[in-house]
This record gives C-alpha cells, sequence and structure tokens, in this order.
C-alpha cells in the first residue's frame, strides 16, 4: 500500500500557534434550551422503539387513506408524520385523537375530505443511559453525561461554521508564515496545477469577477501551494504514520458532530483554536481540512 | 431508513418507492451537517429511505451520475431523479423538500 503520508517537501521549523491572536473570532455560545430539547429528541429517535397505538397522538405516524374533490387528498396507503406538516398542517391536527380503523370526514382548505386511518405507529423514546451510550456505537459517547453533552453541543456545531473556519484559516496562515519549509519542486508544481484544475477559472469568470485573468490565476495556484504546507503542518501535529492515519480517520467519517478528549490530546493547534473560538465545543471538521491535500497526493 | 450503497447495490436502492439520495465525502465539512440533518429525518420520518454515497470510497458512482461537487442529494420516485441539489440545505429546506417530492 501507498504511504499516503509520505510527502517529499519537508517541515524545517512549525510556527508556534500559541502565539497567534485568535480572540476576534471568539463568538458568545449560549444554549438554546428549546434547540437542545429538540437535539436531545432527535438522537433519541434514533434508538426509539416502534410500536402500534391504537389512537393518534401528535408525532405519530399514521398510514391513511383519503379522498375529496381537492386532488391532492386522493391517496392511500400514504403515511404522515402527525404534526410535523410535510403532507397538511391542517389535516393532521384533526387526526389527532382518532382511533385506528376509524373512517370520517376532515375539513381542508375548507373542502370535506374522507379519510380512514389504517395504521398508527408510535415511537418509545430510550432513557439517556450509559447503556444506550453504549448502545450507540459512537466511541465518543461513553456515558450519560456524554450523551447530554453532544446533544446540547450541537447547535453549536452550525454556529461555529462560519467562525470558526475563518479562525482557523487566519490560524494556519499565521502559522506556516511562522515555519519554515523545505518544498518539493514537483510537489508544489502539483498542488498548483491541482487548484487551477479544481478552480476552473476562465477569463470571462475572472472577468466576472474583475481580476485580471493572469493574477486570478496566480492568486489561484498559490492558494494551492499554500495547501502544501498546510498539509505539512497537519503532519507535524497528527497523524504521523498511515497506521495512525487509518485508525484515526474512520472514527470522525463515522462520528463526526463533536469534539472529545481524544481531539484534544492528538492536536493541539485545534486545541487552541477551541478554546479561543469555542469554548467547550467544537468540532473536528477542521482537521479534516489537513488531510484533504495528501489524499489528492495519494 | 439509512443505507450506505456500493456500486453494486445503487440501481437497487434507487428503485425503493421514495428515495434521498445523498452524495457526500469523507473530507467535506458541510457534508457532515447534512449528514446529521438526514440521520435525524430519517428517525423523524421513517418512511423516507436515504441512500448515502461515499464518493471518496465508490468515486464510479459520483463519476456517473455527474457529481461535480459534495455534497449532491438526489430526490428519486421508482428509480426517476426529481430533482439533484448541489450543496448544503438548512434542515428545513430540507424537510420542505422531502415534503415536496414525496407528497406531490
Amino acid at each position: 500500500m501507498q504511504d499516503v503520508l509520505t510527502m517529499r517537501s519537508k517541515l524545517i521549523q512549525a510556527g508556534d500557534p500559541w502565539s497567534v491572536d485568535l480572540s476576534a473570532y471568539k463568538i458568545p455560545l449560549e444554549v438554546d434550551e428549546d434547540r437542545a430539547q429538540r437535539d436531545t429528541v432527535n438522537f433519541l429517535r434514533r434508538f426509539a422503539e416502534k410500536v402500534e397505538a391504537e389512537e393518534v397522538q401528535d408525532q405519530d405516524t399514521a398510514v391513511i387513506t383519503c379522498s375529496s374533490e381537492l386532488p391532492r387528498f386522493n391517496r392511500e396507503s400514504l403515511p404522515l408524520r402527525v404534526g410535523v406538516g410535510l403532507f397538511s398542517r391542517e389535516l393532521e391536527q384533526q387526526l389527532i385523537g382518532w382511533k385506528k380503523g376509524q373512517t370520517g370526514t376532515v375539513t381542508v382548505q375548507g373542502k370535506p375530505v374522507s379519510v380512514t386511518v389504517q395504521a398508527i405507529q408510535r415511537e418509545v423514546l430510550p432513557e439517556i443511559t450509559d447503556e444506550l451510550a453504549a448502545r450507540s456505537g459512537n466511541p465518543l459517547l461513553r456515558n450519560a453525561a456524554d450523551i447530554r453533552r453532544w446533544c446540547r453541543g450541537n447547535q453549536f456545531d452550525d454556529a461555529l461554521e462560519g467562525p470558526a473556519d475563518e479562525a482557523f484559516t487566519h490560524l494556519m496562515q499565521a502559522v506556516a508564515a511562522d515555519s519554515v519549509f523545505e518544498k518539493d519542486p514537483d510537489e508544489v508544481q502539483y498542488a498548483r496545477d491541482l487548484s487551477l484544475r479544481q478552480a476552473n477559472i476562465t477569463p470571462e469568470k475572472a472577468e466576472e469577477i474583475g481580476v485580471p485573468y493572469e493574477n486570478l490565476r496566480e492568486m489561484i495556484a498559490q492558494s494551492g501551494e499554500s495547501l502544501i504546507e498546510m498539509a505539512l503542518l497537519g503532519l507535524h501535529a497528527h497523524p504521523r504514520t498511515v497506521a495512525d492515519y487509518e485508525a484515526w480517520l474512520p472514527r470522525f467519517v463515522r462520528d463526526g458532530g463533536t469534539v472529545d478528549d481524544v481531539v484534544r490530546a492528538a492536536h493541539p493547534v485545534l486545541e487552541y483554536l477551541l478554546e479561543i473560538v469555542a469554548g467547550d465545543y467544537m468540532d473536528e471538521l477542521e482537521l479534516m481540512a489537513l488531510f484533504r491535500l495528501k489524499e489528492d497526493l495519494a | 431508513m439509512i443505507d450506505f450503497a456500493t456500486y453494486e447495490n445503487y440501481q437497487q436502492l434507487l428503485q425503493q418507492d421514495f428515495v434521498v439520495v445523498d452524495f457526500f465525502s469523507e473530507t467535506c465539512g458541510p457534508c457532515k451537517v447534512l449528514s446529521r440533518y438526514l440521520e435525524e429525518i430519517a428517525a423523524e420520518l421513517p418512511f423516507v429511505n436515504i441512500v448515502k454515497v461515499n464518493t471518496t470510497a465508490w468515486p464510479k458512482l459520483g463519476q456517473e451520475n455527474e457529481i461535480d461537487a459534495v455534497p449532491t442529494l438526489f430526490f428519486v420516485r421508482n428509480g426517476e431523479i426529481l430533482e439533484r441539489e448541489v450543496g448544503l440545505l438548512s434542515r428545513d429546506e430540507l424537510m420542505e423538500k422531502i415534503g415536496t417530492h414525496y407528497y406531490g
């Protein structure tokens, strides 16, 4: 197998990430309790037991057959998540309290709709327990407390996406500028070509953006060259061997979403970023970016 | 329900009544956000089938489906692609599209 971590370019001396000021990127993170509650329910739903029910309640999945002069409401064996409103919130609300097998008429958009409830399925959400954490198959969730933390932290993944990306870019550029590299000309050329190929820039696009074509090409090529630096800094941080890489990457691919001690312990640059930008919350997406070039070079 | 496609089972998975196909890559940040939304939706709407295609593991599936960027979603009914959507959607946008295509 090809050693995907082997690059001919070398990092002679890594810049110091700890001296880079990222305070401008810090954002306030306050937990939205309603969102946290929704995220908790969404998480628990993955492990919910489905049981047959006799009477429709909000959030049940009901299978109905309906007929009406309204074309949309002529359906057979149509599954609905009651209360979600994807089909018709008006119809769904009127079904609440109906019995399995019941036939009747509801009013939608002022028109009668004949409905039969064929089946009702209800979710029974599990308790948050250590056993559920083990059952989740997510190695980041080791106990009940981890699940609660994960569900509360979920909302920050979205909130951080922009600021963290900007902070990460600034951090890596600053560290790269403070580092000493010995770049292999072939790898540099490859990275420049790769970047240009991916950008697929044309004179027309350059004119549209308002930058002279050759200048734009050089900017894009340089961004490709900077990937060499990013990759080398990533290698410097972690992992160092193919075995490490193979052991590591699937965890992030499979589980995603939140930071944990593994990330902190393994990646000092990210740990710093976490502290500055996100307090206790951050995900590991940025780390993944470090590996892009290595894949391309493989 | 979420299925992971391979080159061998991809076409078969698309023949289900209604399918949302998620072309993703392992190194794509927005893909991971979208993946979380899809997991939630799979749990919330058990009658919606979700098929995930890892374009890193199955590049040929990406090429044959002309996937230029990830994430890309296909909304498929009985094997027919109703809509292609490139890029990250919000959870609400995703639900709206599923509702539109599932219920017609």
